[in-house]
């Protein structure tokens, strides 16, 4: 093969590398940029403002059981602790909205972004939520019963500061979150649906 | 409560929000010798951000950094930690909240990013304005002439309907400041600034004995000059006296049962499955309800809804109480994904007791019981009438599992003033349910269970 010839071809195979690498670049790039990012906090207003160097704590939050009805399981987690309780609080209430890590029932509709949560001197914690907590409720007495007591209580047994829970709707009081249960006054914890680490006892039989 | 007893409030016209290029009233109220807007229609025109509660007695209103903190029944609004002192107390009227009028000026002005103006009427108020143009209205040329002078440039679209000049100001928040000797002028009949949703403008009726002969805009010197012929006219005549309207005279009903069926129109409910929903299957089952009551009891029965209507729950408590309903059934369908059963269950009303709320209703039971509270007085007979129901259930729909019913903080049942039970009937989760529930034989069923536990129930409540 004449050398011209050969140093052509040579020529060619080393462009058509480069190519090949560049469209692999390339593509890798593109593919990073309409690479969906990570899945949004579940805040809409106002992200907490806890500092990520924050040390660590543990805390339990309260799903509905996906083997018994009117009982709360619980799970822990790890929250950024903060000296502000709204902060805790916020954590926790993201925490559920994101649900069970154990198959356990959804605490509140997977789209309900948390708008507000503040916690006034009295220690009501007043956690203002998007109306898909109430539109997309799944319904039934028990279910909704379950929904409400797994914020009032992860949020009443984690942060000392909570003693009772006001939950708004769209920034307003709602009659209910799904038709049954009466939301215009605040909730104190009710852990006799809850497992604490020991048996429930059913909460609502007289 | 001092406010309150200060004076009833009434209601005082319309205070008028100039914002965004477009004109919205919202109602203005009078306590006493104070003037109160509803700052939750205020917040809505602005388009702030708010939560608000009235049982715990807050309002918040957070705009980028900015916290506007309202406490009921408190003089002083907290904006960022610092205190506002407003003339009146906020307050609650009607189960809204109101605020005293210097409060736009005070507290909202400091946390809105734009400006806010008062009308010095305070009738309207105007966003991103630093004043509101003021007009003055003056006699010149020996009295044939008015002439109109703006504090600063101002354009209005200029109409004559005969006698009738209106000048039209669009969205420009305008304010009529005062007038010169207009009252010698007996050519000019009126001269008023309508100011509302719908109008924004100047007008001014001329008397029938004068012809307009010119109309200028002196746009160098902000001012619109009107000069007048005077001729002879004829005198308008007096308006027709309004007719009163008759009050309505509502029948009372007398000795009957309301059944509920939950939920409806776009509260659908539980899903039971695709385009089945809790609503249909509850108002069918209310329907033969009240069939089989009339039938064995031979009592009226009313529906809360007959037909796929959205209904709050507090229309229906206050058709119930006030048609002084003999008893209360609501009817659900139940949905635990939790559970494997299917079972049938009876709810009472339940309050949760707090502590903010435990001294309010001690002391309000002394004298009268809240409204949201009314079925404390019929409790005993609700928990009566729900362990017939339950048995009656337990015996048809459960399998004979002694079950007992539940108390639960229902919003529909604690503020009914008769015997009242809600009935979940099933549980929507279980496959083999989901096609019962929808079948007729099956809704019979529960209809004719639960029309034995009101029969049960009305001989133990009519003995003596």
């Amino acid at each position: 093969m004449p050398r011209h010839i050969l140093f052509g071809l040579v020529f060619l195979a080393l462009i058509s590398l480069v190519g090949v690498s560049y469209y692999y670049d390339l593509q890798k790039r593109i593919q990073e940029l309409v690479r969906p990012g990570p899945e949004p906090a579940p805040y809409l207003a106002v992200p907490p403002a806890a500092s990520p160097s924050a040390p660590l704590r543990k805390v339990k939050l309260f799903f509905p059981s996906s083997r018994q009805d009117n009982l709360l399981e619980g799970e822990e987690r790890d929250i950024l602790s903060s000296d502000l309780p709204s902060e805790e609080g916020k954590q926790i209430v993201a925490e559920l909205i994101r649900g069970s890590r154990e198959r356990r029932l959804p605490a509140l509709p997977s789209d309900t972004r948390l708008r507000e949560l503040f916690v006034t001197p009295q220690g009501l914690a007043v956690v203002d939520l998007t109306q898909e907590a109430s539109l997309h409720h799944p319904g039934g007495l028990t279910m909704e019963l379950a929904s409400i007591y797994s914020v009032v209580n992860s949020l009443t047994q984690n942060v000392s500061r909570i003693e009772r829970v006001q939950i708004l709707i769209e920034g307003a009081e709602a009659e209910t979150l799904a038709g049954h249960i009466d939301l215009s006054r605040p909730f104190a914890a009710d852990l006799s649906m809850t497992v604490l680490g020991g048996t429930a006892k059913s909460s609502v039989s007289p | 409560m001092a406010l309150l007893s200060a004076g009833v409030p009434a209601d005082t016209g319309r205070f008028l929000i100039f914002h965004k290029q477009a004109r919205k009233a919202i109602p203005k109220l009078s306590i006493g010798l104070q003037t109160y807007l509803p700052v939750i229609d205020l917040l809505h025109v602005l388009e702030l951000p708010y939560s608000e509660s009235v049982s715990a007695g807050f309002v918040q209103i957070t705009k980028g950094k900015n916290r506007l903190r309202l406490e009921k029944d408190d003089s002083q609004v907290v904006l960022n930690d610092r205190k506002i002192a407003l003339s009146a107390p906020v307050t609650v009227v009607k189960n809204q909240w109101v605020v005293p009028l210097d409060f736009v000026r005070k507290a909202l002005d400091r946390a809105f990013d734009e400006k806010i103006a008062m009308s010095a009427s305070g009738s309207a108020a105007a966003v991103g304005e630093s004043d509101f143009i003021r007009l003055n209205a003056r006699l010149v040329e020996t009295n044939h002439a008015l002439r109109l002078q703006a504090s600063r440039s101002v354009a209005a679209e200029v109409r004559q309907q005969g006698l009738r000049i209106v000048f039209a100001f669009g969205n420009t928040p305008v304010e009529f400041a005062g007038s010169e000797g207009i009252q010698r002028a007996e050519w000019i009949r009126s001269l008023a600034l309508d100011q509302s949703e719908s109008a924004n403008q100047l007008v001014i009726e001329l008397a029938d004995n004068v012809r307009i002969a010119k109309i200028s805009h002196l746009a160098s010197q902000n001012a619109y000059t009107v000069e007048v012929n005077r001729q002879e006219g004829a005198e308008a005549k007096p308006d027709a006296p309004a007719e009163l309207p008759h009050p309505a005279i509502e029948a009372w009903k007398w000795r009957h049962i309301t059944v509920d069926a939950g939920h409806g129109g776009p509260d659908r409910g539980v899903a039971i499955r695709e385009n089945v929903f809790e609503k249909d299957v509850a108002l069918a089952i209310a329907r033969k309800l009240r069939w089989a009551l009339e039938t064995r009891l031979g009592v009226p029965v009313v529906l809360s809804r007959a037909e796929d209507q959205a209904q709050r729950l507090e229309d229906r408590i206050a058709a119930a109480n006030l048609a002084r309903s003999n008893l209360f059934i609501s009817i659900h369908t139940g949905n635990a994904p939790g559970s494997p059963a299917a079972h049938s269950y009876a709810y009472t009303a339940r309050w949760i007791i707090d502590e903010s709320s435990a001294g309010e209703t001690k002391n309000a039971r002394s004298l009268f019981v809240p409204w949201w509270e009314a079925q404390r007085n019929s409790l005993a007979w609700s928990e009566r009438l729900a362990e017939c129901v339950q048995a009656e259930m337990n015996r048809a729909l459960n399998g004979g599992h002694p079950l007992t019913f539940r108390r639960t903080p229902l919003k529909l049942l604690s503020a009914l003033a008769m015997p009242a039970v809600l009935v979940e009937i099933g549980n929507a989760r279980v496959p083999d349910f989901q096609a019962k529930m929808e079948s007729e034989p099956f809704q019979n069923l529960v209809a004719a269970t639960l029309a034995a536990a009101v029969e049960r129930f009305r001989f133990l409540h009519e003995r003596p």
